[in-house]
């Protein structure tokens, strides 16, 4: 069964953001923020409109899960909003990039720079600067998050030096 | 041949095919051998295969020739993830100019960029183009090419608001957002659940953000939620277009004779007229070649309010619709439709019409 969408003020869901990520600002200027039931936060163009519409399915793509103490940034919103962010960002390499893409845990070495993000919070994994999706960070091992349906086993990557 | 609709001889040949693939034949091999035999059983199956059209085609030979080939595969690249674009290719070592095609030609894949239709491709050695980094990040899209035509032609523009009605999977509703460049409203509706999973999987994937998705069943949609300024109709059709397309789920049994699809088509176009705006563009199109599916819906469920319009993709031919089938005389203006033959274009086939609503002020 479809749930409603309700449009809600963004600026929390910015401002967290905003502190989470450091994302230039503007990056997600010219968006409404929709909550679906309890948790669930959709973004979507300014001006969309549903219109009345019932039932819907979908406004925009997933953004945020606010059902925990610490809120979960969605990997499609990620990959979406995280290109340049410089906080809470996590650097991979390629066997890294297809381990996290796998949903595999990956686990850094204690000497690696790398390992140098608080003790836990959900942070972006990227390849190249590309955003590959959320991860859950904690005591230098980094969960993948990325949801099991978009799981890519043997991905064919364009770039091929063995190090970031 | 009655059994070939139903699966009997059909599905046997097609089962023993797919015996061979499991022995280590290559995909697109299977590919190749699979088309060729559906093609060759559908095509000289004279009760319900493509002769029925054979008048309305001008060169047999070629359809015939064409059709026993599989379709090329075509990708398009995701302008809403230009940046992301440039951050790969230049990682890649290519410069930030380059497009996701030269990062496919970069890893030895022969890539081949489409006449008609800038930042798309033809890529062939690439047999799994879900598992590259470039599809996974949304960066570009695969799609039947003649599929890329309808959005073209309903030319949606920033700002409007747009009904997908027949939403899933989600390509034309991406081209139509892009098109839009994520400004708008566009609502994709289809109504089967398992239809709407890939809907709402490719515009989470691709970024689509102007995107409303609703479950609804297009007969009852609701008559309020209108009015809107353009409207794709890419109604359910019995397929025959995608004669070349040999992934089973486009030959379980749909390839049958003209499918009585009629009714639904035309009730679903009514609707759909209802919600159209005064001077609003309504695109409606099918996979099929079967004028009981295209021309003669039109001619049933359009009034005088409506114009055919004439239109043309450069670089992409077409065939005129027809104004008499099985003795019957359609509106003068069903000669406007668009009728894709995939010989003419190396792709699969597909019938266009562009329908252009009245002013009430005339």
């Amino acid at each position: 069964m479809a749930d409603r969408y309700v449009l809600v003020e963004g600026r929390p869901y910015l401002e967290w953001w905003q502190q989470q990520f450091d994302t230039p600002p503007g990056t997600l200027r010219g968006c409404s923020f929709w909550q679906r039931g309890r948790f669930s936060i959709w973004i979507a163009a300014a001006d969309v409109d549903p219109g009345g519409i019932a039932p819907v399915d979908g406004v925009g793509i997933p953004f945020l899960r606010t059902g925990r103490e610490v809120w979960k940034p969605t990997s499609v919103a990620v990959i979406e909003f995280g290109l340049d962010a410089a906080r809470n960002v996590v650097e991979l390499d390629r066997d890294e990039t297809l381990r996290f893409l796998d949903r595999q845990t990956i686990e850094f070495a204690a000497g690696d720079a790398r390992g140098t993000l608080p003790n836990r919070g959900f942070v972006i994994a990227r390849y190249h600067g590309l955003p590959l999706g959320c991860g859950l960070w904690r005591r230098g091992t980094l969960e993948s998050a990325v949801p099991k349906g978009r799981r890519m086993a043997d991905l064919d990557l364009p770039v091929n030096s063995p190090r970031c | 041949m009655e059994n070939v609709a139903k699966g009997g001889p059909g599905r046997g040949k097609i089962a023993s095919s797919k015996r061979l693939t499991r022995g280590g034949v290559r995909m697109h091999l299977r590919r190749a051998r699979g088309c060729a035999e559906y093609a060759a059983l559908y095509m000289d199956d004279t009760s319900r295969g493509l002769q029925r059209y054979k008048e309305l085609v001008d060169d047999w030979d070629a359809l015939v020739d064409t059709s026993r080939r599989p379709l090329p595969l075509v990708v398009w690249e995701n302008p809403l993830r230009r940046a992301h674009v440039e951050r790969l290719a230049v990682a890649a070592g290519l410069g930030p100019r380059a497009t996701v095609g030269d990062l496919l030609a970069s890893r030895g894949y022969s890539v081949e960029p489409l006449a008609w239709r800038a930042g798309a491709w033809r890529v062939s050695g690439l047999d799994k183009p879900g598992r590259t980094l470039e599809y996974y990040l949304g960066l570009m899209h695969v799609q039947e090419e003649i599929s890329l035509a309808p959005s073209e032609v309903l030319a949606a523009e920033a700002g409007e608001v747009v009904l997908d009605f027949c939403a899933a999977p989600g390509g034309k509703t991406a081209c139509i957002a892009v098109g839009m460049n994520n400004c708008g409203t566009i609502v994709a509706n289809d109504l089967r659940p398992q239809r709407l999973r890939p809907l709402r999987s490719n515009c989470e994937r691709l970024g689509i953000r102007n995107v409303v998705i609703t479950p609804i069943n297009g007969i009852r949609f609701p008559l309020d939620a209108g009015p809107f300024d353009r409207m794709l109709l890419d109604v359910p059709c019995s397929c025959e277009g995608n004669l070349r397309d040999s992934r089973p789920a486009t030959r379980r049994g749909r390839h049958s004779e003209v499918s009585g699809r009629g009714g639904l088509q035309a009730t679903l176009l009514g609707r759909a007229w209802k919600l159209l705006r005064p001077g609003g563009v309504l695109v409606y199109s099918t996979c099929t070649f079967a004028p009981e599916e295209n021309e003669l819906v039109l001619d049933y469920a359009l009034g005088e309010d409506a114009v055919i319009e004439p239109f043309a993709i450069a670089g992409l031919r077409h065939d005129p619709g027809v104004t008499r089938w099985a003795g019957k005389e359609l509106r003068a203006d069903c000669a406007n439709l668009a009728r894709y033959w995939p010989h003419h274009n190396n792709t699969g086939g597909f019938t266009i019409a562009r329908v252009r609503k009245a002013t009430t002020d005339g």
